[in-house]
């Protein structure tokens, strides 16, 4: 509902308190015999209190892109200790689950040097056009994985924002944060993904996501374990 | 499609990827931040109260029930306990440097988030309005110009700007429906 078709367009400057003096009498008149522009007046009349709440200064104030990452590690650090949800297995698989522990650690231990309680991948980046535009080394973490990512020749610079992605075998995308671009085309981040080394050999750096649509494909690269 | 929010929430205990948690802060992340930074004025602790938030949010995902709130209503009642806790520990601290007094009593804390979050959300419906409609209301209200002063300073006709004015109007009326705020 708005006001009627002449004076309609004076009823948000009258509202404002944005007329000349004789414009303002001439609405008032008006708005006494009017009931459209009486029932718009009514309907905005509380928009300059409300306005009054804030100052013209103000400005949407917004997150780091910092913080994304730091919720999202603490959720990973979080729920790495706390326990799966336990389900009921039959009697004769506990005994056997145990000795398949044992037989697998050991045989761990003989293979991996450093009792292999940590396990390391690297890749080159490559960018669509087949440029190298980075690495990234990958370490296990208690519930996720430690992608250390550095970053060079960088398409958009200035602050411009990237997401790591975990491309996991079955080919589920993993997001492991956010980082920034230098101004000289370098990025250098430590994130965190919450995939297990193994689960996934694939790295991916895209332009941030804008409205759950993943951003444009930057580079990736196989991880070699 | 995407899932709902309360659908995220119910997914949250068994979630290990953190995708659903991800999800819910890319969609109040920065509405929560707007909120604390405006009732804290600081942008530190306005970070800290939105990491807290989130945290309480894993943690309790099981309790949550969708008859009693939505999930932002959920959201933004823990963020004002969190910045409640922040203003108690702030009037436990000696005074400012800056002269500037910490809220004491929980009256004072209630009426003051209260506007912080009154500010918040109209500052929020401004930024909405495209900003044409912003710049005449910024003029009109905040500069307290005329619809003549604010034809001759911009150089637009008076009829558009007087037209301009009262769309803007609208326009602000209508975000403010949606975002349940009445006068």
């Amino acid at each position: 509902m708005t006001g009627c078709r002449d004076y309609g367009d004076l009823v948000g400057p009258y509202i404002l308190d944005a007329l000349e003096p004789g414009e303002t009498e001439e609405m008032n008149r008006h708005l006494a015999e009017c009931d459209r522009c009486a029932l718009e007046r009514r309907r905005l009349a509380g928009l300059p209190a409300l306005l009054d709440c804030a100052q013209a200064e103000d400005t949407i104030a917004t997150p780091s892109p910092q913080l994304e990452d730091a919720v999202l590690d603490r959720f990973v650090r979080e729920r790495a200790r706390t326990p799966r949800p336990r389900r009921a297995w039959p009697r004769v698989a506990i005994p056997a689950a145990a000795a398949a522990t044992v037989i697998l650690a050991v045989v761990l231990a003989l293979l991996l040097p450093g009792g292999g309680d940590r396990a390391y991948a690297r890749a080159e980046l490559w960018s669509t056009s087949g440029q190298v535009l980075g690495n990234a080394s990958v370490a296990e973490v208690e519930g996720g994985t430690r992608v250390r990512l550095r970053a060079h020749h960088l398409p958009i610079t200035s602050g411009a924002v990237y997401e790591l992605w975990c491309v996991r075998t079955d080919g589920r995308w993993i997001n492991g944060g956010s980082f920034h671009a230098r101004g000289d085309g370098t990025a250098a981040a430590q994130l965190t993904a919450a995939v297990r080394p193994g689960e996934y050999d694939v790295v991916v750096v895209t332009r941030r996501s804008v409205g759950g649509e993943r951003g444009a494909e930057v580079m990736r690269g196989k991880l070699s374990y | 499609m995407s899932s709902s929010d309360a659908i995220l929430v119910e997914r949250l205990p068994r979630d290990r990827s953190g995708d659903e948690l991800r999800e819910l802060y890319r969609r109040y992340a920065g509405e929560l931040f707007g909120f604390a930074s405006s009732a804290l004025g600081d942008r530190e602790q306005a970070e800290e109260v939105v990491q807290d938030v989130f945290a309480q949010l894993w943690r309790h995902a099981g309790e949550y029930d969708q008859r009693r709130a939505s999930v932002r209503t959920w959201l933004y009642a823990i963020a004002r306990n969190r910045i409640v806790d922040a203003h108690r520990r702030a009037a436990a601290r000696p005074k400012r440097a800056d002269g500037e007094e910490s809220l004491d009593n929980a009256a004072e804390i209630d009426a003051a988030l209260d506007q912080a979050v009154l500010r918040w959300q109209i500052t929020a419906a401004l930024a909405r309005l495209s900003p044409a409609h912003r710049e005449v209301i910024r003029l009109a209200h905040y500069g307290g110009l005329t619809m003549r002063e604010i034809a001759e300073r911009t150089g637009i006709p008076l009829g558009t700007v007087k037209s301009r004015t009262s769309y803007a109007l609208r326009s602000l009326r209508l975000i403010l429906d949606e975002m349940d705020i009445e006068p």
